[in-house]
């Protein structure tokens, strides 16, 4: 039984481009409702391999459509039984998708996430009264605070870098998802939704708070399809 | 490895994570019908940690500016 695997919704009807070709070599064709469509390939009914080569062939069909038209970018494996299920999933759909493009047309998703110091690398900060004994015990608990007064600094460090950011970025992005704080080492990873003209500006205001925390390692991708943002709301 | 600097090594792992990332996790769901999740919290979880990984390698090696990565 073959069905239908889902890479995007664009607007209709503009014409794909030829030879765009998604998992399984299969072409790369529109499957069209009134004022949406689909880009989709047929695909057996099974879920593909989660590997680099077949999640690198979703995102490059999603990449190629990109280049000429607002793209909302469709979660691996999309996968619907037939032609008619995806017209009827886009007319069911229709006002929230319009939205979702409209929300997107004309921007790009850029990726930052910012990386605390690794431990050792910064000068651990000095106890205020030193502890006596030299036990087994009390190297452990001096360690132990050394840790967490490091820890504390780091994090009121990491929550400066935040605002540094937000105040430079703000003004610049029409939209932005941010997640402070998602394990000890990871100070931010935050998705910004930038229009194109405003990218290159974007970068550098990036640069500059990098530049202010040179401690913190910093790791800026993009552009990318509008994955963050191609639903109602930012995806947190 | 004359066609692997560790640079583009580096940016090709960050690369696919991010990828991952957004693929496996985020875009347009097709609640209701055939779609099937992937055990999204795990695959971020593991992906953050290569990451981290991958961040700290390009420091030991003293990869040129991390900022920015270029996206192929």
């Amino acid at each position: 039984m073959t069905a239908v695997y889902l890479y995007g919704v664009v607007g209709y009807p503009p014409p794909l481009a030829r030879g765009v070709l998604g998992l399984g070599d299969s072409p790369v064709f529109l499957v069209g409702g009134p004022d949406l469509a689909a880009v989709a390939s047929d695909s057996p009914l099974h879920l593909w391999p989660i590997d680099e080569a077949h999640v690198r062939r979703h995102e490059a069909v999603v990449e190629a459509i990109m280049r000429d038209r607002p793209v909302l970018p469709m979660r691996y494996n999309s996968l619907l039984p037939g032609k008619k299920a995806v017209t009827r999933l886009l007319r069911r759909r229709s006002r929230a998708l319009v939205a979702a493009l409209r929300r997107v047309g004309g921007s790009v998703e850029m990726g930052l996430r910012v990386l605390a110091p690794a431990p050792g690398t910064e000068a651990v900060p000095r106890l205020p009264r030193p502890l006596r004994g030299r036990g087994p015990g009390t190297s452990y608990l001096r360690r132990r605070m050394e840790e967490e007064r490091r820890g504390a600094r780091e994090r009121e460090r990491g929550q400066q870098l935040i605002e540094q950011l937000g105040a430079l970025l703000d003004p610049l992005v029409a939209e932005s998802s941010l997640r402070p704080f998602l394990t000890e080492r990871l100070t931010l990873s935050a998705s910004y939704l930038v229009a194109h003209d405003r990218v290159a500006t974007f970068r550098e205001r990036v640069g500059i708070v990098q530049r202010r925390f040179s401690a913190f390692g910093f790791v800026l991708t993009g552009p990318w399809p509008p994955y963050h943002f191609a639903n109602g709301s930012p995806d947190g | 490895m004359p066609e692997h600097t560790s640079e583009s090594f580096l940016e090709r792992q960050v690369t696919l994570l991010e990828t991952l990332d957004r693929v496996l996790n985020r875009g347009v769901v097709v609640a209701g019908d055939l779609t099937v999740s992937v055990a999204d919290v795990d695959l971020i979880h593991v992906g953050l940690r290569l990451l981290l990984c991958s961040v700290e390698t390009a420091r030991e090696w003293r990869v040129p500016g991390i900022l920015p990565l270029s996206h192929p």
